[in-house]
């Protein structure tokens, strides 16, 4: 008699199909976690009015144009203070344009610059939800409001929403002409600050 | 001798099968949704005009609502099809006794002619002949009326809104915030109108 | 044959996609557990009522706020090198009855200097040496300047240790806004506080 041998058919592993299925699960996953926009919808925004009262705030930022502002925060304290320091003994009017002109100097950033050092200001924000901040940006007449809304769109994106703001109307020439830009110490919330203060 | 001849019957390859069923499913799945959500838009905007308001990208936003609650100043282009054409303002007051959309009070705001358009020199003005010009009078007027009528005393309710096209300059609008502050803790704050939307980062935050 | 690999290829991809979503599905909540507590809350219909009036402008002035002034405080510098401490045990055992007067100048370095005449230890030398060893060595914040005085009166029953800190005045060039405090400035191991008295 004769015996065919029997073949036993291995299974083999379907290695391509496994391959396949991986990358359809990957693309899958990528696709779906991927950043989604959303269609833009139309939405609100609360926008405190101003008072007649002295004005307080970690950050001012002054609209110049649609392409500079003016910063203003606590860093500006020391430039004052040496100012006043090194030309104490010029008139009121000549030490503020002193002071004046080296804020100018230090402080004019372009639009994305501006842009970078909210970024930081929120990620300062982030990483302490005690802290608190106020930005007072002063617009001028005849820049686009929207470019308000960006500035505060920015700074309201922030995990604790501890970032506040506030705008009025304001050009950098009202600061230049103001009575009075100096330090003054000051007790404020139980902290001692040297802090800038605008008289107009 | 005889030879047998096995042909091998080639069937159907039912992995490559089933791959191209799960990449027609994902590729309609990212579209329909796609397409849904675009079609939302046109059915829900109900929104003849397209209005350019300024865009507010954050994580954490508030929908609009487009039934009208409170006094509000829509500043749009007198022509909009030309950027650099004139600013009209309308006034949308609500109803007392039924509820009224934007787009229906402005259609009443027309008809009761409670609108005026900005002149073209009104950023040389001085601040005096800027309140001077019939839009700001108007807007004086409003919200006074408004005030007295709805506001009564210090209140974060109180608000005015403000639904503006994007290229509206700052004046207009700070001239509206100073009218509000005027009246002191009665009108603490404004609502100013945007777009929007919910920004999903990376899945995991 | 080829029924039983199709079925197990089958549940092979059921099994992998089930794995999958439940991997998705864990990743998802572990990432809603990390939110912070507002952005778990569902709005309410009220939520417009709800929120506060925040901070508004103020238009009469800006007062940008400036760093903070933290407090000085007038103490031996223990970060500088060299700084030794007295070791009170062992001056002790050298010389209990060690009635020692110093009288030194605090610098603008922040050290302490003294001549020979400023030093009263007739008999003590030892004990004088010691101290006199350990007193070089400390360095003080540049807080204050003048005379400090240290009476070592080791044979005393109530104060053995009297520093006399009234000829210190503030240096000039400590802005007057910014508040100073005495620290520690004594650097004497093995002391207690009933042994010592600072006026």
């Amino acid at each position: 008699m004769a015996f065919s041998k029997v073949k036993i058919k291995k299974d083999r592993l379907e290695l391509v199909s496994l391959i396949d299925m991986i990358f359809i699960l990957l693309v899958f996953f990528l696709v779906t976690s991927f950043v989604m926009r959303t269609p833009l919808q139309e939405t609100i925004l609360y926008i405190p009015t101003p008072e007649n009262v002295l004005g307080r705030a970690q950050i001012v930022i002054q609209i110049i144009d649609k392409n500079r502002v003016l910063w203003l925060d606590d860093s500006a304290s020391s430039i004052v203070e040496q100012i006043e320091r090194n030309y104490g003994y010029l008139s009121e009017t000549r030490l503020r344009n002193r002071i004046f002109s080296a804020l100018i100097n230090e402080n004019i950033l372009s639009f994305s610059q501006m842009q970078e050092r909210l970024t930081l200001l929120c990620n300062r924000a982030d990483e302490n939800s005690f802290s608190d901040y106020f930005v007072l940006i002063r617009c001028p007449n005849e820049v686009p409001f929207s470019m308000v809304i960006s500035i505060i769109s920015k700074i309201n994106d922030t995990r604790y929403r501890n970032i506040r703001y506030g705008c009025v109307g304001g050009t950098l020439d009202e600061i230049k002409n103001s009575r009075a830009i100096r330090t003054a110490v000051e007790r404020y919330r139980g902290k001692i600050r040297k802090n800038i203060i605008i008289d107009f | 001798m005889a030879f047998k001849r096995t042909d091998e019957k080639k069937g159907l390859s039912l992995p490559g099968l089933i791959d191209i069923i799960f990449l027609l499913l994902i590729f309609s799945l990212v579209t329909l949704s796609i397409s849904q959500a675009r079609i939302e838009k046109n059915v829900a905007g109900n929104k003849e005009i397209e209005f350019d308001l300024p865009e507010m990208r954050s994580s954490d936003v508030v929908e609009a609502d487009n039934l009208l609650k409170t006094l509000m100043f829509q500043i749009e282009l007198v022509d909009n099809s030309d950027e650099k054409s004139g600013k009209v303002v309308y006034v949308l007051r609500p109803l007392e006794d039924r509820p009224i959309s934007i787009r229906g009070a402005r259609q009443r705001a027309l008809q009761d002619s409670l609108f005026a358009v900005f002149p073209e020199n009104f950023l040389e003005l001085n601040d005096k002949d800027f309140s001077d010009t019939p839009p700001c009078k108007l807007i004086e007027r409003s919200i006074r009326e408004y005030k007295e009528n709805h506001f009564f005393n210090p209140s974060p309710a109180n608000r005015i809104e403000i639904r503006a096209v994007k290229s509206t300059e700052f004046r207009i609008f700070n001239y509206i915030l100073n009218l509000c502050s005027s009246y002191g803790d009665t009108i603490p704050q404004v609502i100013i109108h945007t777009l929007g939307g919910r920004e999903v980062r990376d899945g995991i935050q | 044959m080829r029924g039983d690999l199709y079925t197990r290829y089958i549940v092979g991809v059921i099994g992998a996609l089930f794995f999958s979503v439940i991997t998705f599905i864990i990743i998802k909540q572990i990432a809603f557990w990390r939110l912070p507590f507002d952005r778990v809350q569902i709005p309410s219909l009220l939520y417009h009522e709800k929120i506060e009036i925040p901070p508004r402008p103020g238009i009469k002035g800006i007062v940008i706020s400036g760093p903070e002034i933290k407090p000085a405080v007038f103490e031996i510098d223990l970060s500088q090198a060299g700084v030794i401490p007295l070791d009170w045990n062992r001056l002790n055992s050298v010389d209990p009855h060690a009635d020692i007067k110093v009288k030194c100048t605090l610098n603008k370095q922040g050290r302490l200097t003294f001549s020979r005449n400023d030093i009263l230890m007739e008999g003590h030398t030892e004990a004088g040496v010691m101290i006199q060893n350990a007193l070089r060595t400390w360095i003080y914040k540049p807080y204050k300047m003048g005379i400090i005085k240290f009476w070592f009166n080791l044979p005393s029953k109530g104060k053995k240790l009297i520093i006399d800190t009234g000829g210190l005045y503030r240096r000039g060039e400590l802005p007057q806004y910014v508040p100073l405090y005495d620290g520690l400035i004594y650097y004497i191991e093995g002391i207690t506080i009933d042994e010592l008295q600072i006026k």
